[in-house]
């Protein structure tokens, strides 16, 4: 297993994904709504930076001072759409002022992805494909763009290697029922890959 | 469907499997990277309670203003006071900040315009630890730049220009990068074919390789260039000029606090130094306690209308300082009111980090980290540069193969004609 790198994901769905910093009159638990999506947020920057990590901590701030401008007022069940919404144009909005792409980010190809898409439910692929950079950038890109409960499902299950069993344990849930969200989250993602290009259009102007 | 009973999931299942144990994913932020998120959401004004207003003349006249804010204002407010009674002191503060200076560091600036001239971008450090030992290892550490410079019409001489810099040097890793994105209109009208010709070399991106250029022998002149031996003596020189700008700017001001001792607004001086004198070593050594950093806060409103000191719960602590006043007469004036500075501390630790807001015509920011910036592999990795054929590369460390002869030729011809003509002279 070479991923070893989100630390404790599944925690994340019911706790703060860490002890963040915020001041110490703040409200609580809409500190913990923002918290609970910022590692998903993250990630859906680095993935589009070629992991470049300042830049992705500048967009976090930045999605971070809108919401505490503007997103504490949001619904709870509509927070995670509002902050994708905020976190997708604040990463156009940083290309435009640069007046263009950065050379390394990585792009959806969606012919690629479809193929990709297609391949994973018919054949085992091949060990050569997924090493090749082209392919782990589309699912990388496919998988960022899933809610950040389903994300959170795929990275502990196939990346971090947790059964059933520890996830629902740290989820409150039966193991049939994590094996049933899991199933949802993989035709998801397969979804996602499908149709990369809808995903990502914006990104691609 | 029930997932048992789908043998395409199942089959997309082994897939996912097999991805997990070939795929890394991006790395996930620590706890410190998510309280920087939260600290760029505005300060709780007032929150312990410090008050505005207070004397604020002389504050600008040690500091200083302009583009130097970032450094002067952080670092040079607090540490660099004409502390004349105690040299010592002051120069042991310094070598603290040196010593993280010259660690490494990032600075980045991020819409920063002057003159109609736009820039944003970040220069990174990472220097190898302090060694006699010219052996001593280089991995981790370089130099990197990435600017991106753009003139709008009010840019004098670099209206409509818009280009793109960047190099890289580390061990293994060296080159610079150059995209004429557009030309100046100065340069389009009176440039001519050379301009012509160098925007065709550059405007899809010029590559130069500058590896077998650098490191190694650079044949035919003779030269030798060890690039690992080069950063050390860089450290050893940021290390040496900082020192030598501490001296300077500590007996400047020493002079100016002296040529004035008549004046009363020097007593004050005086009162601020001592105080700053005991407080100083222990915030940058990560010992000062909350009470100090209020002190800091009190002192600091010598030169801003508001000043906030906030404990954050991740331990650090965050001091704002913003309304600031130059003094009469400055030129500044508005964009010094329009700063922000903030600090922050992190007890045993010290200052971790300080920026500046509302930098410039357009309201940009810079902000210096030291000690703790990283280098990211994908910043010396040049083939992202490469847009197929459209990119020219030129490796220097090979053309010097070629031409390097006929150049060390040329040189020594020409001295050898400078020696002839001197003995003329002499002959005369």
């Amino acid at each position: 297993m070479t991923s070893s790198i989100l630390p404790q994901p599944v925690a994340a769905l019911a706790e703060p994904v860490a002890e963040v910093q915020r001041p110490l009159h703040a409200d609580v638990d809409r500190e913990a709504d923002f918290d609970r999506h910022a590692t998903a947020l993250y990630r859906f920057f680095l993935v589009r930076l070629a992991n470049d990590r300042h830049a992705a901590d500048d967009l976090m701030q930045q999605l971070c001072l809108q919401w505490r401008q503007g997103g504490r007022h949001v619904p709870g069940d509509e927070l995670e759409f509002w902050l994708r919404r905020v976190a997708r144009n604040a990463l156009t909005a940083r290309w435009r002022k640069n007046r263009r792409r950065p050379d390394q980010c990585t792009l959806a190809d969606p012919a690629l992805a479809a193929e990709l898409a297609e391949r994973m439910v018919r054949e085992e692929l091949p060990p050569g494909l997924l090493e090749q950079r082209e392919t782990r950038q589309q699912l990388m890109l496919a998988l960022t763009t899933l809610s950040t409960a389903d994300q959170e499902l795929i990275v502990s299950h196939y990346f971090q290697d947790r059964s059933f069993a520890e996830i629902g344990k740290a989820l409150s849930l039966s193991e049939r029922a994590v094996e049933g969200r899991l199933y949802r989250a993989r035709q998801a993602l397969r979804a996602r890959l499908a149709h990369l290009e809808e995903n990502e259009k914006e990104f691609r102007s | 469907m029930n997932p048992n009973h789908d043998p395409h999931d199942a089959q997309l299942d082994r897939n996912l499997r097999a991805a997990g144990r070939s795929i890394s994913l991006p790395d996930a932020p620590t706890a410190e990277q998510a309280a920087g998120w939260k600290r760029a959401a505005p300060v709780a004004p007032a929150s312990l309670g410090l008050s505005e207003g207070g004397t604020r003349r002389r504050v600008w006249r040690f500091a200083g203003v302009g583009m130097a804010v970032a450094a002067s204002l952080a670092f040079g407010v607090i540490s660099l006071w004409p502390t004349g009674h105690a040299p010592v002191e002051a120069k042991q503060i310094f070598a603290s900040f040196t010593e993280k200076l010259s660690s490494a560091f990032r600075v980045s600036f991020e819409n920063i315009v002057a003159d109609g001239v736009h820039v944003d971008g970040q220069v990174i450090a990472v220097f190898p630890e302090p060694s006699g030992d010219d052996s001593a290892d280089t991995t981790g550490t370089g130099v990197c730049a990435e600017l991106h410079v753009r003139g709008d019409k009010s840019a004098e001489d670099f209206a409509g220009g818009d280009i793109d810099l960047r190099f890289a040097l580390t061990p293994g890793h060296e080159w610079a990068y150059l995209r004429l994105n557009k030309l100046p209109r100065e340069v389009l009208k009176e440039g001519g074919p050379v301009a012509a010709i160098i925007y065709g070399m550059t405007h899809d991106g010029l590559l130069l390789k500058l590896d077998g250029f650098l490191e190694g022998k650079l044949a035919g002149l003779g030269e030798h260039f060890d690039l690992a031996r080069a950063f050390r003596e860089a450290n050893h020189e940021v290390r040496h000029a900082m020192k030598n700008v501490h001296t300077e700017i500590h007996s400047e001001l020493k002079k100016t606090a002296e040529c004035d001792a008549s004046n009363p607004e020097n007593e004050e001086a005086a009162q601020i130094a001592r105080a700053l004198q005991e407080l100083l070593p222990k915030l940058f050594s990560g010992g000062a306690t909350s009470e100090d950093l209020q002190t800091l806060g009190s002192i600091l409103e010598q030169a801003a209308g508001k000043v906030t000191v906030t404990p954050m719960s991740d331990g650090t602590t965050v001091l704002e300082a913003s309304e600031f006043k130059a003094d009469e007469g400055d030129e500044d004036t508005e964009m010094i009111a329009r700063l922000v500075l903030r600090i922050v501390y992190r007890p045993q630790v010290g200052v971790e980090r300080a920026e500046v807001l509302n930098v410039g015509e357009s309201n940009g920011r810079v902000r210096i980290e030291l000690g703790n910036a990283s280098l990211n592999d994908t910043m010396f990795d040049e083939s992202r540069l490469i847009d197929g054929n459209r990119t020219r590369v030129l490796d220097l460390g090979e053309l010097m193969k070629v031409f390097g002869p006929m150049i060390e030729q040329a040189i020594h011809e020409h001295e050898d004609s400078d020696d002839d003509d001197s003995g003329d002279d002499d002959d005369e």
